[in-house]
């Protein structure tokens, strides 16, 4: 029988599964290895669910953990990242291969990893700029910096219009 | 063209291809965890491999490394040093990716050097039971791992790693006062010890050559005369050894231990630039400057050497002197009360199984095993009498006991002891210590005994 300790978990994972695996895909361009490595973070929150649930933000955690353990599976299969680079992360594959969203995928792509990384916890995990330099083990100024780039690159190579103003007039607080 | 990041991320991120494995990944973790330590790479790698497949039913094929630590030094990369992937599916999991008998060096060389940093810190040695590893999700190199002890060590508040052998402190305590006495001037021509260019690869440094070695060669080949040089080395193992000793008193521990080992002339010598002397020309060296530095005790007697360890909880209950009783009385205290003496003499009903293997290697663990042996070379080898009196009926052994034994290293004897998810790894040196190995392992085994009857329905 389930016990409230065990439902909690399940909901957690339940909910942080798809989030993470997004997101991980979307930083690293592979979907095997980002459910691989959500997977080791989740059950990373498994063994540890007692810590872990119990802190204000677990998911925060899992993240971290989650892209941690992907600079530990780049490190141990360097090879593997330098292939990576020198193809890009073209292997980002959508099922709806609409025009406009292939070419903002194909931009995504032609940025370096830890720019590419920054775009995607803040705008696609929706992190403030601290956490998601928590996430990075870098400074809240240093995500914003990197966004900055990223977005000026991003224009750069999908053209200067049509940009959702939120975005725009947040990237344009993020000083260097 | 329309562009707002968030929705485009979300359109670009799409599904998971499969859901999350929740049942595995609670199964995974609720596993059993493992606390490994050792002295060696072999030890504490053969323990953990053996031992792992042992406690989850025990049916997986285990690659065992034989004595890396003296592989590495011999054959650098040899492939024989390599584990090969290892998968137990029982109520452990472990996959070791191969990797170079260098990167377990150097693994060792950073486990060793945190243990150290908190001896010489005067904060209490790190103990066996502290170091609490769950291999169960192991997916790295060793190296890895190891980053991965100190990182997961460092976050609970826990001292990471093992050691508390004497002998590794002794040699990493000497190892640390050279690196850090300065060079005294040498009373000799530096250049000429140095020698020119031609002659680094000269025989000087060949063994080939040593046969000629002669006082009047040395001489003329180090500028001086060989009682300059004796001399000198013999002052510089002095400032050696006063910086050992303040090592040594720093870290509080082990003072009445017989200190430190006389530095090998080519070492000392190599402060300075010179090339390595070949074995034989360093021996000899070594002889002709004995006399001059002092006489030393390689190694303690056992009976003196726990004097300085910290007290034991139990202390008093068994008086044996022993090198690590924290652990070992941890898995063993339960024994005491038992049958350690009946093992010579098994009778009906109580049954053990050992398997020793002689070749260093253990390719297989039958299903039930209660022990298996991994003795190393032979000439290095634990008495196999030791192994026949453990030897009993054959029986299969009860699921989730496991003991370990592994010998190696040429002047180190090692006995590897699992309990039921602890293994603990002993050294000692030859000096009378068989007597203690053949208890330790007889309890130990009898323990495993015990438990596995009490699991029995």
């Amino acid at each position: 029988m389930a016990t409230r300790h065990d439902e909690e978990l399940a909901a957690f994972c339940a909910r942080e599964w798809p989030r993470l695996v997004g997101a991980l895909r979307l930083a690293y361009g592979d979907q095997e290895l980002a459910e691989d490595l959500a997977q080791e973070a989740l059950e990373g929150a498994c063994r540890r669910w007692r810590r872990v649930g119990a802190m204000d933000h677990p998911e925060a955690w899992v993240r971290r953990v989650a892209f941690n353990a992907a600079a530990s599976s780049f490190r141990r299969s360097d090879a593997g990242r330098r292939a990576m680079r020198r193809h890009g992360p073209d292997a980002i594959e959508t099922r709806a291969p609409d025009p406009e969203l292939l070419a903002v995928r194909d931009a995504l792509a032609s940025l370096d990893e830890r720019p590419r990384t920054a775009i995607v916890l803040r705008y696609y995990l929706g992190m403030t700029p601290a956490e998601a330099g928590d996430a990075m083990g870098c400074s809240g100024q240093a995500v914003r910096n990197l966004t900055h780039r990223a977005i000026r690159r991003l224009r750069e190579v999908l053209g200067p219009d049509g940009w959702e103003l939120a975005t725009m007039e947040e990237v344009a607080s993020d000083a260097y | 063209m329309r562009i707002d990041l968030e929705e485009d991320l979300h359109a670009l991120a799409g599904e998971p291809t499969r859901p999350f494995d929740l049942d595995g990944a609670l199964r995974r973790a609720r596993r059993r965890r493992l606390a490994v330590a050792g002295g060696t790479v072999g030890g504490t790698l053969v323990a953990a491999a053996v031992a792992l497949p042992l406690l989850a039913h025990g049916t997986a094929t285990v690659p065992v490394i034989d004595d890396p630590g003296r592989e590495v030094a011999e054959q650098p990369d040899a492939p024989d040093a390599v584990p090969p992937p290892l998968v137990g599916d029982g109520d452990f999991l472990v996959r070791v990716e191969p990797v170079s008998a260098n990167v377990l060096a150097d693994m060792w060389e950073q486990v060793h050097e945190a243990a150290l940093d908190e001896v010489i810190a005067g904060r209490p040695m790190p103990r066996w039971a502290d170091l609490a590893v769950d291999l169960s999700a192991v997916d790295a190199t060793f190296h890895d791992l190891a980053h991965d002890w100190h990182r997961r060590g460092a976050a609970a508040g826990d001292r990471p790693i093992v050691h508390d052998d004497p002998r590794f402190l002794l040699e990493e305590l000497s190892r640390r006062a050279l690196a850090e006495t300065p060079v005294p001037p040498p009373t000799f021509d530096v250049e000429r010890l140095q020698g020119p260019p031609g002659d680094r690869a000269s025989a000087w440094y060949m063994d080939e050559a040593v046969a000629d070695v002669d006082d009047a060669a040395v001489e003329r080949h180090l500028g001086g005369t060989v009682d300059d040089l004796c001399d000198w080395l013999a002052g510089y193992q002095a400032d050696v050894e006063e910086a050992f000793r303040g090592l040594q008193a720093r870290s509080g521990r082990y003072t009445t231990l017989h200190g430190l080992p006389p530095q090998m002339p080519g070492s000392l010598l190599s402060r300075l630039g010179h090339p390595p002397f070949g074995d034989g020309l360093d021996g000899w060296l070594y002889d002709r400057c004995l006399p001059r530095l002092g006489e030393w005790t390689p190694w303690p007697d056992p009976a003196e050497r726990d004097l300085d360890l910290p007290p034991e909880p139990d202390a008093g209950v068994d008086a044996r002197p022993r090198l690590s009783a924290t652990a070992f009385e941890m898995a063993l205290s339960a024994v005491t009360d038992t049958r350690p003496d009946a093992l010579a003499e098994p009778s009906e009903g109580d049954h053990l199984h050992v398997f020793a293997y002689d070749d260093g290697r253990v390719s297989r663990i039958p299903n039930g095993v209660a022990a298996a042996v991994d003795l190393g070379p032979d000439e290095y080898g634990l008495p196999f009498e030791v192994f026949e009196r453990l030897e009993g009926p054959s029986q299969q052994w009860p699921p989730g006991s496991a003991a370990v034994l592994n010998g190696a290293g040429d002047r180190v004897r090692q006995v590897v002891v699992a309990v039921d998810g602890i293994v603990i790894n002993l050294s000692a040196d030859d000096a009378g210590v068989q007597p203690l190995l053949e208890d330790w392992a007889r309890e130990a085994a009898w323990e495993l005994h015990r438990r596995g009857q009490e699991r029995t329905p």
